[in-house]
This record gives structure tokens, C-alpha cells and sequence, in this order.
């Protein structure tokens, strides 16, 4: 009882999150940093919860590493300035995004995440922290207006936005590899041979 | 494991294809770049706004049929990108001055701010580029301006400052009054070609 209780709380806080962000979209979406950094952050994470509710309800994805590939290609396409300026003055871009950032990225990280082998853990969290500092570099230097809806003091702004959330995300990371537990397994080549044990911090 | 692959194969195609939808085939990653090549993908008729001239008097852009035309979005005051865009109509103006190949083309510069831009502010900017009403209007909507910037693809947002930030560029009107291709202003030479292909 207590456990299902739980389990329904992931999804309520997922869909509350995402209704909110519905209800503050004009006020998100009024700057640059508004709509690219805290909408399309918090409709992962709103994402991200719904995951954890179904992973706890229907088990384990079988299509974890499938649906990482296609988070990845779904928020390429929400960081494009085209796709920002598309979503507010096109209806059904607005929709698309509001639909496929929660399912197409935040429920498929959730769902895969803590199956995936720590080697590729840690290749993702390189890779999002190599990206964060990139479009930083690229709305700082931009010479000219990348969205049309948005002034260009905006982008300076973004990109301290990005650089802002990759130190974040190097802190964590950081402190968890030095506070991680170690996880050991032991290997044994034959029956003969002794067994040996290799132990890795879950990141 | 075959399963997982073809999933991941699955996923990473249906991904491309929304990218390359996103992009239009990788072409534009700014909208400022997509509406150009959705113009000269997909050309354009534009609503037929009645204009006010620096002259005094009204006119509208089916007035020109027949003659391509270059179309640039200003207001007076403007300082950043309107004094680049209307140098290189001016440099196009001269290029154009001795027109063997009987082009016939017309400029027409479109304020946006017609609220301060009245017939005085227009003609202030006409004098200052010597643009004579037979080659090259200076003009701003009498109506229908939302209409007008929907067509065009502008964005003009208030800068806080009492002026505006815009996207712009020149945009091609063809002898059937279709817009048809729209250059940034660093590419001056193209649209002469482009012109003189019509």
C-alpha cells in the first residue's frame, strides 16, 4: 500500500510540473533563458518523474539505449534557435514541444538511466557536460541574433546560463565520485583459478 | 541483443528525420535562415497593404506589378540594422542607374513604426538617400501593417529604448508581385544576378 502510494506520487508530481510549466509559459518563454534553460529543463524533469513512475510500475525498459538515442536527437532539436522562435509563433510547434520533450526525453533517461554500465554513465556526463559548455561558446559569440523572438543581450545571458548549469553539473559530479559507493563483483576465469574481485564507483 | 540494435537503429533514424524536418534538411538552424529558404522554396504573395509615401501621396505594392521590386523594413530613428540594409539599396540603386538590360526594378523601404514615422520623418529620410518617387518609395502602411511584417517574416520587438530590434534583410518582389527570394545585406551581388535573371 505504502509502496504503490509512493510509486503514484512520481506521477502526480510529474503532471503537476508539467501543467505548471503550462500554466507559466508566457512568463518562461518572455526571455531567452526562461525558455531554453527552465522550460525545457523542468519538462525533462516533469519527464523524468513519469519515468520513474513507470519504471516502478511496469519494470525495467527493454528499450533503454533506443530511447537515449532518440532523448538525444529529441533536445538537439529543442536547442535549436529555429525550434525555440518555431514554438512561439506557431501553434503546433508549441504543442510538439510540450509533448515530446517530457516523453521523448525525460521519460526515456529515467526509464534507462539506472540500468546503464557506469563507463557509459559516465560517456553521457561528458558528453552533456561538452555540450552545455558548446552552445554556451556558441550563443556568446554569435555576432548576430540567433532567435528572432529574443533581444540579442539575451544570448550572452544564455550561454552564462549553460556555463552556469555545466559547473553545476561538474560539482555533483565531482562530489559523487568521491562519495559514490564502490560496487564489487567477483570474476572467477574457471573453476580452478582463484576469483578475483573488481570493485567501481556507481556514478 | 539483435532486438536492442535494431531498436537503437530505429530510434537513431526516426531522430535523424526529425532533425532534418527541423533544419530543413540541415539548411537552417535560425528561423532567420529558414524563412529565406522557405521563400525561395515556396514563393510567397504578399497582402496588397495600402502604403503612405514620403511624397504624400498613397499608393500599393500591386501598383508595381510588372517590375521586380526590392523591399526593406526600417523605421527612421534606427541605428543598427536599417542604415546598413537602405546603404546597400542605395548601392543597388547606383549599380542598377545605367539599366541596359531594361530591368525596371523598384525600391521600396517600409517603415514599421508608423506611429512616429509620420509623412515628415519619411521625407527627412527619402531627402537624405535622394530617392526619387519614380525608382524608390519611402513609405509606411496605412493599414495592415501585421499583415503586411506576417507576410514578410519580421519580428520588430521594442527595445526598451524607445526603438526596436528586427531581423530584415532585401526582400525580391517578381514581375507577378510574388515574393521570391530575400538576401541579407552582405550579399549585394547576388541580388543583382538574381534580378537580372527575371
Amino acid at each position: 500500500m505504502k509502496k504503490s502510494r509512493t510509486i503514484s506520487v512520481w506521477l502526480w508530481l510529474g503532471a503537476l510540473l508539467w501543467v505548471a510549466l503550462l500554466g507559466t509559459r508566457s512568463i518562461l518563454e518572455r526571455s531567452l533563458v526562461g525558455h531554453a534553460v527552465l522550460q525545457v529543463g523542468l519538462l525533462v524533469l516533469s519527464g523524468w518523474c513519469i519515468g520513474r513512475w513507470l519504471n516502478a510500475a511496469l519494470g525495467r525498459s527493454r528499450a533503454g539505449e533506443a530511447g537515449l538515442v532518440l532523448a538525444a536527437f529529441t533536445l538537439a532539436v529543442w536547442m535549436l534557435p529555429r525550434s525555440l522562435d518555431a514554438a512561439l509563433r506557431d501553434a503546433s510547434w508549441e504543442i510538439a514541444k510540450f509533448v515530446s520533450v517530457p516523453l521523448l526525453v525525460g521519460v526515456p533517461v529515467a526509464r534507462a538511466w539506472a540500468h546503464l554500465p557506469t563507463i557509459v554513465r559516465g560517456l553521457l556526463w561528458a558528453n552533456i557536460l561538452s555540450m552545455l559548455i558548446t552552445l554556451g561558446w556558441v550563443y556568446w559569440t554569435a555576432p548576430t541574433r540567433l532567435c528572432n523572438n529574443y533581444l540579442l543581450t539575451d544570448q550572452p545571458l544564455l550561454a552564462k546560463a549553460f556555463w552556469g548549469l555545466a559547473a553545476l553539473v561538474a560539482i555533483v559530479l565531482l562530489v559523487r565520485i568521491t562519495v559514490a559507493p564502490r560496487v564489487c563483483t567477483q570474476h572467477r576465469a574457471d573453476a580452478a583459478s582463484e576469483s578475483s574481485l573488481t570493485c567501481i564507483k556507481r556514478v | 541483443m539483435i532486438r536492442r540494435v535494431l531498436s537503437g537503429v530505429l530510434a537513431a533514424m526516426l531522430g535523424s528525420a526529425a532533425l532534418w524536418h527541423a533544419t530543413d534538411g540541415l539548411r537552417a538552424f535560425t528561423s532567420e535562415r529558414a524563412r529565406a529558404i522557405d521563400v525561395s522554396d515556396r514563393p510567397r504573395d504578399i497582402p496588397d497593404a495600402p502604403l503612405q509615401l514620403a511624397t504624400g501621396g498613397s499608393a500599393r505594392l500591386s501598383d508595381l506589378k510588372g517590375r521586380p521590386v526590392v523591399v526593406t523594413f526600417i523605421y527612421t530613428r534606427c541605428t543598427s540594422l536599417c542604415p546598413m540594409l537602405t546603404a546597400r539599396l542605395a548601392e543597388l540603386r547606383d549599380e542598377l542607374a545605367e539599366d541596359t538590360a531594361g530591368l525596371d526594378v523598384h525600391f521600396v523601404s517600409i517603415s514599421f513604426d508608423p506611429d512616429h514615422d509620420g509623412q515628415a520623418e519619411l521625407a527627412g529620410y527619402a531627402a537624405q538617400l535622394s530617392a526619387s518617387a519614380d525608382r524608390w518609395w519611402v513609405a509606411r502602411p496605412s493599414s495592415g501593417l501585421d499583415q503586411l511584417l506576417d507576410a514578410f517574416g519580421i519580428i520588430a520587438i521594442p527595445d526598451g529604448r524607445g526603438g526596436y530590434i528586427h531581423n530584415g534583410g532585401l526582400h525580391v518582389i517578381d514581375r507577378k508581385g510574388r515574393l521570391v527570394a530575400i538576401y541579407d545585406e552582405q550579399r549585394p551581388a547576388e541580388i543583382v544576378e538574381a534580378l537580372k535573371r527575371m
